[in-house]
């Protein structure tokens, strides 16, 4: 197989015009843009890769890749060795054996794409190892810079110029095969960030508000929520309220409700919550009343209230919040729109019948 | 190689679309220097530039206090309740009247940032989602074997923000970055311009940004057996910036030749020292970012010394007089002592004093540009 790919390789190199002889003195800067970054150096990688996948020069690196079958990252790195080992005969023994233990590295990384699911979806292959530094003037280039131990230096005046095109085509081809070996994990963070998204939007929009004493008290609030994410538990605090309190004898009132303390339960996807209060009402013109309050949601918080702290139905108030009492008035407006409507049908059917 | 720019805000109003008055301005300042200045857009044409905004979390946060306050007054006349009971008192005031203006818009938000966690999970996931999106995309859209270079640009505020991220998605600090994290791939360089990233009480900052992967390859590794997440770092600081400069960034480490800080700006072109335009403006600034947003050789050193050379330490001449005064305040916020304990109290109060100053400043000259919008 590698033998097989080696001379792929070599004859598509000598096809592309590539193997011209090389100098053996240090490179230039320009000589160091144009293996590791300028268009020829990439059209040519382009060209290795699709010549030796799909042995269509023509068609371009990125396109193989995407028609490329998932079980197949081994090959990849396979091909990405065999371009290596026909260029680097001859050169800078420092620079090949990194190189080598960089390839060997992603060779088993490559290997546990295709036979680890969890990898491929989770981790992906590392682009790092090959991504290039480009040199300030008089500084080296360099290949897997984060690692001063294994990186690959390459440096004006100095590393010759078959060294520089062997480790940045190399380079170039592995780290683009690391990006294709990264993308299932990729979109699996972009999925996990995009439901995360959905939580935050519906935390806003069918959640209960936070006052600025319930922002600071929720976020250090440590188990009502994950890194990230929106309140799963929501602590209730001094939160104020319009209501309307329904009472048997005492008449009717608007009431200003203070939720002293309460807690609310959210689902997984913060749609939807449940909870209660401890509060204290002030109806208008009257004395406070406390008592309980209950949270359903966006649907609104009922509760009730009791006088003078005596616990009797002629003392007890039924607190409907504002969202509460709408909803209930054009609830009942409907079922008083259908009733009237049902009861014109039936006077029209008698009056018919008649 | 492809060159994708992420730029990131700092306080203040800041709606999507912000950027185009940063990208402008950068194409203005490399058209400065041949062979650029033949060309309309030379900045846009060789690096892509994506935006983050994450204002509007703020804005959702602070509004609906306003909001519900004015509806509560509303209805509390309406029907005849008085606020005189304290539990009531309580509950209402803590909502303010109005959250418009200098304050609530701009000094609040690193206080509501530091201040709240929930405040900053949200803004952090925001920022998280267009930042991986972006990223992810022109990844994929790279034709061939092209590499990818992510640079980040950040101003005051977005310093914090983007610091925190980085070091989130870096260290992977939940499972989901792995793919995007340090050991996976790195960042070309972070600029940040009036860094804040130390600003607050210590109990309040969860990420110490000194500590973080958030450095360049040239500095000690973050962690026994990690890697560093940049190539380059590169961080500006002008001298009569009263924000940047108490509990200032400073590694107390050597962190190498791809850490270059930026120290000796002192210019004045505008009333606000504080805003980007303003530090861009400055060769010192805009000629490093060129440098390792595009390419290393973009500007030569004759170039870049001409233009330093050339560059006036304030503009307009006119408003000479204004200016002194001004940098006799400035310098004087800038001594200030600060207690540490009680930064963001500080925050503020320099805040109001130097937007004072700003706006005695444009008074006293009114050729001098304000600059206010773009901090």
């Amino acid at each position: 197989m590698r033998a097989a790919l080696w001379l792929k390789v070599s004859l598509t190199i000598s096809v592309i015009g590539a193997t011209a002889p090389l100098r053996a003195q240090g490179v230039t800067r320009d000589q160091l843009r144009r293996e590791c970054t300028d268009a020829l150096s990439l059209q040519t990688v382009d060209s290795l890769g699709a010549a030796l996948h799909r042995r269509t020069p023509n068609q371009s690196w990125s396109r193989m890749l995407a028609a490329w079958s998932p079980a197949d990252y081994s090959a990849l790195g396979d091909s990405v060795r065999a371009l290596w080992d026909t260029l680097a005969s001859g050169i800078d023994s420092t620079a090949a054996a990194r190189m080598i233990r960089l390839l060997a590295r992603q060779r088993t990384e490559l290997s546990r794409l295709d036979s680890d699911h969890g990898f491929l979806v989770k981790e992906g292959a590392t682009a790092r190892w090959f991504e290039i530094t480009t040199g300030d003037p008089g500084e080296p280039w360099l290949v897997n810079g984060a690692e001063p131990d294994s990186a690959v230096a390459l440096t004006e005046g100095q590393t010759a110029l078959p060294t520089v095109r062997a480790v940045c085509w190399t380079a170039l081809l592995a780290r683009k095969v690391a990006d294709f070996g990264g993308r299932d994990a990729r979109a699996q963070t972009r999925r996990v960030l995009a439901a995360r998204a959905r939580r935050w939007d519906n935390f806003e929009r069918y959640g209960y508000s936070l006052t600025p004493l319930e922002l600071l008290l929720n976020g250090w609030c440590g188990f009502c929520r994950g890194m990230l994410e929106p309140p799963r538990i929501q602590l209730i605090a001094v939160h104020v309220l319009p209501t309307y309190a329904v009472r048997d004898e005492l008449g009717n009132r608007t009431a200003l409700t203070t939720e002293v303390a309460g807690i609310l339960f959210y689902n997984q996807a913060r749609s939807f919550h449940v909870g209660f209060s401890y509060a204290y009402s002030l109806p208008a013109e009257e004395r406070r009343e406390s008592g309980w309050v209950v949270h359903v949601s966006k649907i609104g918080q009922l509760g009730i209230t009791f006088r003078d702290n005596t616990y009797t139905r002629e003392n007890a108030s039924l607190l409907l919040s504002a969202d509460l009492y709408r909803f209930i008035e054009n609830w009942s407006g409907r079922i008083r729109e259908e009733r009237d409507a049902i009861a014109k049908g039936i006077q029209k059917l008698r009056g018919g019948q008649n | 190689m492809p060159k994708l720019l992420f730029v990131v805000h700092g306080m203040g109003d800041n709606l999507p679309g912000w950027s185009t008055d940063l990208v402008d301005f950068l194409d203005l300042a490399l058209s400065q220097y041949p062979p650029f200045d033949a060309e309309d857009h030379p900045f846009r044409a060789r690096v892509k530039v994506e935006e983050i905004c994450y204002d509007p979390v703020f804005d959702k946060t602070i509004e609906p206090w306003g909001r519900d306050r004015a509806k509560l007054d509303q209805w509390t006349r309406d029907n005849g309740i008085t606020l005189d009971d304290t539990l009531t008192e309580l509950g209402v005031g803590q909502l303010p009247h109005a959250t418009a203006g200098f304050i609530w818009e701009t000094l609040l938000d690193p206080v509501l940032y530091r201040g709240s966690p929930i405040v900053h999970d949200k803004v952090r996931a925001v920022v998280i989602k267009q930042f991986i999106d972006a990223w992810d995309d022109h990844l994929s859209s790279t034709p061939g074997a092209e590499q990818l270079d992510v640079s980040i640009l950040c101003h005051s505020q977005g310093t914090i923000v983007m610091s925190d991220v980085l070091a989130i998605i870096g260290e992977e600090r939940l499972s989901e970055f792995k793919s995007f994290s340090a050991d996976k791939r790195s960042i070309e360089c972070l600029i940040t311009l009036a860094n804040v990233t130390r600003l607050g009480p210590g109990p309040l900052i969860d990420i110490d940004s000194l500590t973080t992967c958030v450095r360049p390859q040239t500095a000690p590794l973050w962690s026994p057996g990690k890697v560093n997440y940049l190539r380059r770092y590169i961080n500006a600081r002008h001298k009569l910036d009263p924000f940047c400069l108490f509990q200032r960034f400073a590694p107390a480490q050597n962190w190498g030749n791809r850490y270059r800080l930026i120290d000796d700006l002192d210019h004045i072109h505008q009333a606000s020292t504080h805003g980007y335009k303003h530090y861009l403006a400055h060769p010192r600034v805009h000629i490093p970012l060129f440098r390792a947003v595009i390419d290393p050789d973009v500007i030569s050193p004759q170039q870049e010394q001409q233009a330093i050379a050339t560059f006036p330490p304030v503009m307009p001449p006119d408003c000479a007089a204004a200016i002194s005064t001004l940098r006799q305040q400035l310098n004087d916020l800038c001594d200030e002592p600060v207690d540490e304990n009680r930064s963001l109290d500080q925050w503020i109060t320099k805040g109001i004093s130097f937007f004072e100053a700003v706006k005695e400043a444009v008074n006293a000259c009114s050729s001098l540009v304000e600059g206010l919008a773009d901090d």
